[in-house]
């Protein structure tokens, strides 16, 4: 089955599996391939998207969101170093509180329906989307380290991370943490509500937008005040004591919230800028290691 | 009094408005010396600028920086104050449209660090918020809104979001999270229409399918929802087209005087000012008819000093080229960003340059707004008309469409520090001129205060306009 690669969680997987094709999110390694070079201003994960797209002569298209300038400004080079038609760039809204916000998602779903059958897809009907969209699972929630329950309980919180990034959590945990929330790209925040049963056989494609749009809270949204609701209560619900904020360098959505959360949630913040390396250095090491042991 | 023309200091100034006053200069209510803005306001860069002499620029000089004691007077009067932020250029016409409603940019506050020297603290409240070196410039706003010390804080806040800059869209946020309301607008990634769709020529010689116009005129149209309930009075389609045809009579006068400027024999009006009065077609620097009498003095003094044949270049550069190009005529350069240093246009012409054309980001404020559509649709497409929501490949053609048009022989791309957009656009908008033009082009970056690379800045423009000459003596 030809395969659609993104990294956006506002790109439902069961639209392109509805229509015949695989879903592929990928978590692009740091600096692996390098067709678009490091350089003043861009950011690593943004980057790293767009070279493992480069690389990736097996899928059939990529999918770039406009959840930020650096990602829309990076599907432009993308399309252009590469096969004409293979780069679809979703115009996901940075507002949500109108009607138009939401039509304007609703009508790019339709137009990345028209691409992914220029893709090889096939046009699904309407019960072959709803039967796809209850048969996908929903994650569940982070599953309970099995650590010290006497540990300081953390939240990982930001954008999206690399995949050696992702030693993050490994980190925290060696140190002494345990992570009780996931709140950085790809974990708990960024997935879909859980299904509308009644919209799914009624109105599948609503749903859907529904399930995405109407609810994955994250930092480009204007206003970005779910983001803060959403953290308030997962917060409280997991009692936590610290937040480890991981942010890029250069991004620009992520780094201005991470002086607004310190002040907001009266927990202790420990910020953590990422860049293009790929492994933590003994800076960030040693930081996580003194931020845990103040929280004991 | 007729004096011909030349760039002069703060100093020189001083003593040419005396002689100006004693020759019977006639200004307007915020008339008088430039100087008074220093000591009044701490404008201390004023001091290291050279300004054009005429009584043209000095209007220009003090329309520009008396514009917070115009939007005070509003306050006091009842008028309504909008703060339009970041989609430069539509919102004011609809803001305009009302008779009990002033619009100004809150994102001009760009130029203070650099006005002011850094005197005025504006970044350091900015990095007190987290908001550090790593953002634009325009993070110079947040300090603004904090010490209302540069402009009231508006009665409405308006907002674009979606296809806009990294940088502002965070920036707002930020303020958004520090108590102050803002109304936000969805303005999406401009992309060409597809087979099967209706396509929209725009303003600026884009293109955008219908639907992507409906959705913007749907979001322009809560926008005129607010102003209607801001204002107390509806913003009926006679008003909104008034307002566009007056909008028009701004941007029709924008058109001769680049159109004058860029095509003179000798440059009747230097790179300085010609920034300064292109800031004014944004917001009309909140008195829309005051603009359009300062654009006619501009106007009447580039005429006149077209037909004396008269020009304000300096003489070329010093250095030797291998053409010995001491006098050659300046080379006509195009200008990509607005330069956070306002000094910088300066050293265009002393090394050697002139403007040709420029793209401040904002040409589509330049644009005449369709007159022929029905008023909302006509403000859509201006808005989706915005270089900077679609491709970068797309403001790269209209900049070399433009910089064609005037003769460009160089381009200089002026980088804005922390700014997303700078970071990949370069390199796109330097290949195509390079590619189409075959002209050479230099990417400089500039900081609000670029004293410490002064001499940097100096000898990369001096290179760049060096090539151009080569250029220009090999195709002779
Ligand atoms: S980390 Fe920030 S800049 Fe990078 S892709 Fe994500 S949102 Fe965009
Ligand atoms: S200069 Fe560039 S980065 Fe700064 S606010 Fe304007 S468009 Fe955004």
């Amino acid at each position: 089955m030809k395969c659609i690669v993104y990294s956006s969680p506002f790109i439902p997987a069961e639209w392109i599996a509805a229509h015949e094709l695989k879903p592929l999110r990928i978590v692009p390694r740091a600096a692996s391939r390098a067709a678009i070079p490091a350089g003043m201003g861009v950011c690593p994960f943004a980057r790293a998207f767009a070279n493992e797209v480069l690389a990736d002569a097996e899928a059939a298209g990529a999918i770039f969101a406009t959840t930020c300038d650096q990602m829309r400004r990076l599907a432009e080079q993308t399309a252009a170093a590469g096969p004409a038609n293979r780069i679809f760039l979703f115009n996901v809204p940075a507002t949500w509180q109108s009607v138009t916000a939401q039509k304007i998602y609703l009508a790019e779903l339709q137009r990345l329906g028209r691409w992914l059958e220029t893709r090889g897809g096939a046009a699904p009907s309407r019960e072959r989307l709803a039967e796809t969209m209850v048969q996908a699972t929903l994650p569940t929630a982070l599953e309970k380290a099995a650590s010290n329950r006497q540990a300081p309980a953390l939240a990982v919180v930001g954008g999206p991370l690399l995949a050696e990034h992702r030693g993050i959590f490994d980190l925290i945990q060696h140190a002494g943490g345990r992570i009780v929330l996931d709140a950085a790209e790809g974990g708990e925040r960024t997935r879909r509500a859980a299904w509308n049963r009644r919209s799914v056989r009624e109105e599948p494609l609503l749903a859907l937008a529904d399930a995405y749009f109407g609810h994955i809270p994250d930092a480009f949204r204007r206003p970005n005040s779910e983001l803060y609701a959403w953290l308030k209560r997962e917060l409280a619900a997991r009692q936590v004591h610290g937040i480890v904020f991981l942010h890029y360098i250069w991004c620009d959505l992520w780094r201005a919230e991470a002086q607004r959360l310190k002040e907001w949630c009266g927990l202790p913040v420990l910020v953590v800028e990422l860049g293009d390396q790929a492994h933590f250095n003994a800076h960030v090491r040693s930081r996580i290691a003194s931020f845990l042991e103040m929280l004991k | 009094m007729n004096t011909s023309p030349r760039q002069i200091t703060l100093d020189e100034w001083d003593v040419h408005y005396e002689a100006l006053r004693a020759a019977g200069l006639r200004e307007p209510p915020y008339g008088g010396p430039l100087r008074r803005h220093v000591e009044r306001d701490s404008d201390l860069r004023l001091a290291r600028l050279r300004f054009d002499n005429s009584p043209a620029a000095l209007r220009l000089w003090n329309f520009l920086l008396t514009e917070e004691d115009r939007l005070q007077a509003a306050r006091r009067d009842g008028t309504k104050i909008v703060g339009t932020m970041k989609d430069l250029g539509t919102v004011p016409v609809m803001a305009y449209s009302l008779p009990n409603v002033v619009a100004f940019y809150p994102d001009g506050a760009w130029w203070i660090p650099c006005v002011m020297e850094l005197s005025d603290g504006l970044l350091g409240i900015a990095n007190t918020l987290g908001v550090d070196e790593s953002f634009c410039p325009v993070r110079a706003m947040l300090g603004a809104f904090l010490t209302e010390a540069h402009f009231p804080i508006p009665d409405l806040l308006i907002c674009s979001a979606g296809a806009t800059c990294d940088d502002f869209s965070a920036i707002a946020q930020r303020l958004n999270g520090l108590g102050y309301p803002i109304l936000w607008w969805e303005i999406p990634s401009r992309r060409r229409p597809e087979a099967e769709e209706e396509a929209v020529d725009l303003p600026g010689g884009f293109t955008a399918s219908r639907q992507q116009v409906d959705f913007v005129r749907a979001e322009l149209e809560r926008v005129r929802g607010a102003l209607e309930t801001l204002a107390g009075m509806p913003l009926t389609a006679d008003r909104l087209a008034a307002g566009i045809r007056a909008a028009n009579a701004v941007r029709r006068r924008f058109d001769e005087l680049r159109r004058l400027v860029f095509s003179a024999e000798r440059c009747p009006l230097p790179a300085l000012e010609l920034l300064i009065a292109e800031m004014l077609a944004i917001h009309f620097c909140s008195d829309r008819e005051e603009t359009i009498a300062v654009l006619d003095d501009l106007i009447a003094e580039v005429k006149r000093r077209i037909a004396a044949g008269q020009g304000v270049e300096r003489a070329p550069a010093s250095r030797e080229s291998t053409c010995s190009l001491k006098q050659e005529p300046p080379t006509k350069v195009f200008w990509v960003n607005p330069v956070a240093d306002l000094r910088v246009m300066n050293l265009l012409e002393d090394c050697g340059g002139r403007l040709c054309g420029t793209e401040f980001l904002f040409c589509h404020a330049l644009d005449e707004l369709p007159e022929d559509a029905p008023p909302m649709e006509a403000l859509a497409r201006a808005a989706l008309a915005d270089p900077m929501v679609g491709p970068a490949t797309q403001r790269a053609e209209r900049i070399c469409r433009d910089a064609g048009r005037f003769g460009a022989e160089a381009l200089i791309l002026s980088r804005i520090p922390g700014a997303s957009h700078c970071a990949t656009e370069g390199e796109i908008i330097r290949g195509l001129v390079q590619e189409r033009l075959g002209v050479p082009a230099v990417e400089i970056e500039v900081p609000p205060v670029s004293d410490s690379v002064a001499a940097t800045l100096r000898s990369r423009i001096e290179a760049l306009i060096e090539t151009a000459r080569e250029r220009r003596c090999r195709c002779d």
